[in-house]
């Protein structure tokens, strides 16, 4: 068992710009 | 104990190499792999009737990570609260366009370039906005973007001096991030803006030499991979610690070529974890040469996605943090539906998103002098109200939490279909290349 990444508390800002396909 | 465990709505499994199995939840965020030995007691903890005892290790870590919750829990209102805790006023995300100029003309571009550097009675109302809002902020969050920020570096010092002080003498969390094309990224402008708190950094790169100079050249035609090469190599020597994405935007044209900079990417940057690759398909993303584009259909773009991400992990190159951030739960949810976020025009125009900022649904509001919000409610409400309250198939998916319908609401808008994150088309894929990933920091 490995944690890579461990649980956070959900309801405790960044550009992730990635549109999800044409806007035409 | 009377308590009965059941899996979470929000797991995904996916399998690895080895044999073995790794576990995603997006309420948690979670991600755990478990090995071969391990996987039969994981299998019988997530089958549907349930679990009665938290007896062994690995059922305390299911639980730990909120793999199994408690029976009766009811998730989906978890997910709904987690939705309105969007709503909280002590975090404020600003996209501030300190010029809206550029020295490059990238094909695929959809800016239009008419404004240039933000005006002083703008930049005293974002000093004022944030001087007001201060008292009652936790988290203050900077995204500089035009434009070419660059071109503004003596702005971006200015406002990184009034928010940095505002931070330390209200007790705010302060971050930035910069989203540039590399071109005037030289060591010591890095520098500069790490002492300015910014940590996160986007570079695009198209390919090597002249295929990279075919959609990012500069504004006169002159190419531009030479110097943004240079520049990173620059960066790279720096001994800070920082979170450096390089994106690639691929299309039909350079989509045989992207081996060729993968392999050129791993001679300067593998194995260092500070930097991270992200791929995406070119898009018609409101540009004016959008009908010349030769882009990818959505099938090959899907696939090619993750097969590159995949030959970069295998060369030793990081992915993207961007990739398994956006798998955290809200993170994948757009700032244009944030109810905190803004994008500021060089005019003091207020935005929502960043791709369309000449429809009249994206002007929200202006920011005056004295740092007032004159905001259209109406407008605001399109953007932040459209997602999973509107899409009962978004209430009942497993990424709900991670992105709320709302990964792009203006998509959404536009075409009537659900806006899902290529992250989630892919989850398996993308789970067991994380694992594969986080193999090279043991």
């Amino acid at each position: 068992m490995k944690v890579i990444r461990p649980a956070k508390s959900p309801v405790e800002g960044r550009i992730m710009k990635s549109i999800p396909g044409n806007l035409k | 104990m009377d308590t009965h465990y059941v899996p979470s709505r929000f797991n995904v499994l996916s399998r690895t190499d080895d044999h073995g199995m790794i576990l995603y939840n997006s309420y948690t965020g979670a991600i755990v792999s478990f090995s071969e030995d391990e996987k039969a007691e994981v299998m019988d903890c997530l089958k549907r009737a349930g679990i009665t005892e938290l007896d062994s290790d690995v059922k305390k870590s299911l639980y730990d990570h909120g793999f199994i919750v408690p029976g009766h829990v009811d998730q989906k209102r978890r997910a709904l609260f987690l939705h309105e805790s969007m709503h909280r006023t002590d975090m404020m995300h600003l996209i501030l366009l300190v010029t809206e100029a550029c020295n490059f003309r990238c094909t695929y571009c959809y800016e239009k370039f008419e404004r240039g550097k933000m005006k002083p009675e703008v930049v005293n109302g974002v000093k004022a906005l944030v001087k007001d809002r201060a008292g009652t902020l936790s988290n203050l969050h900077i995204s500089w973007f035009g434009g070419e920020p660059l071109l503004q570096m003596p702005l971006i010092e200015e406002l990184s001096h009034t928010f940095l002080s505002i931070a330390q003498e209200n007790q705010i969390q302060y971050s930035a991030d910069v989203v540039t094309n590399g071109y005037f990224l030289t060591k010591e402008t890095f520098e500069k803006l790490l002492s300015w708190n910014v940590r996160q950094f986007m570079v695009t790169i198209d390919g090597v030499g002249k295929m990279h100079d075919r959609t990012r050249h500069l504004a006169g035609g002159g190419g531009t991979f030479d110097q943004i090469i240079e520049n990173l190599r620059a960066v790279k020597e720096c001994s800070a610690d920082f979170d450096f994405t390089i994106r690639v935007n691929f299309d039909q044209e350079n989509i045989k070529e992207v081996s060729n900079l993968i392999a050129c990417l791993k001679d300067h940057f593998a194995h260092d974890k500070r930097f991270g690759l992200f791929f995406h398909p070119v898009g018609r993303w409101g540009g004016e040469h959008d009908d010349e584009l030769p882009i990818c259909n959505h099938i090959i773009s899907n696939q090619k996605i993750w097969e590159f991400t995949e030959e970069a992990v295998d060369e030793g190159l990081g992915m993207s943090s961007l990739i398994s951030g956006s798998m955290m739960p809200t993170a994948s949810v757009c700032y244009a539906a944030k109810p905190n976020s803004f994008v500021i025009g060089a005019d003091g125009q207020l935005y929502k998103c960043t791709t369309c900022l000449d429809e009249e649904i994206n002007k929200v509001g202006k920011l005056h002098e004295d740092g007032s919000l004159a905001i259209d409610f109406d407008k605001l409400a399109t953007w932040v109200t459209s997602g999973e309250e509107t899409d009962s198939g978004c209430q009942s998916c497993f990424f709900r939490p991670a992105c709320q319908g709302n990964h792009c609401p203006y998509y959404r808008m536009l075409t009537g279909e659900k806006p899902c994150p290529y992250e989630k088309k892919n989850i398996r894929k993308v789970l067991s290349l994380i694992w594969k990933d986080s193999l090279q920091e043991t």
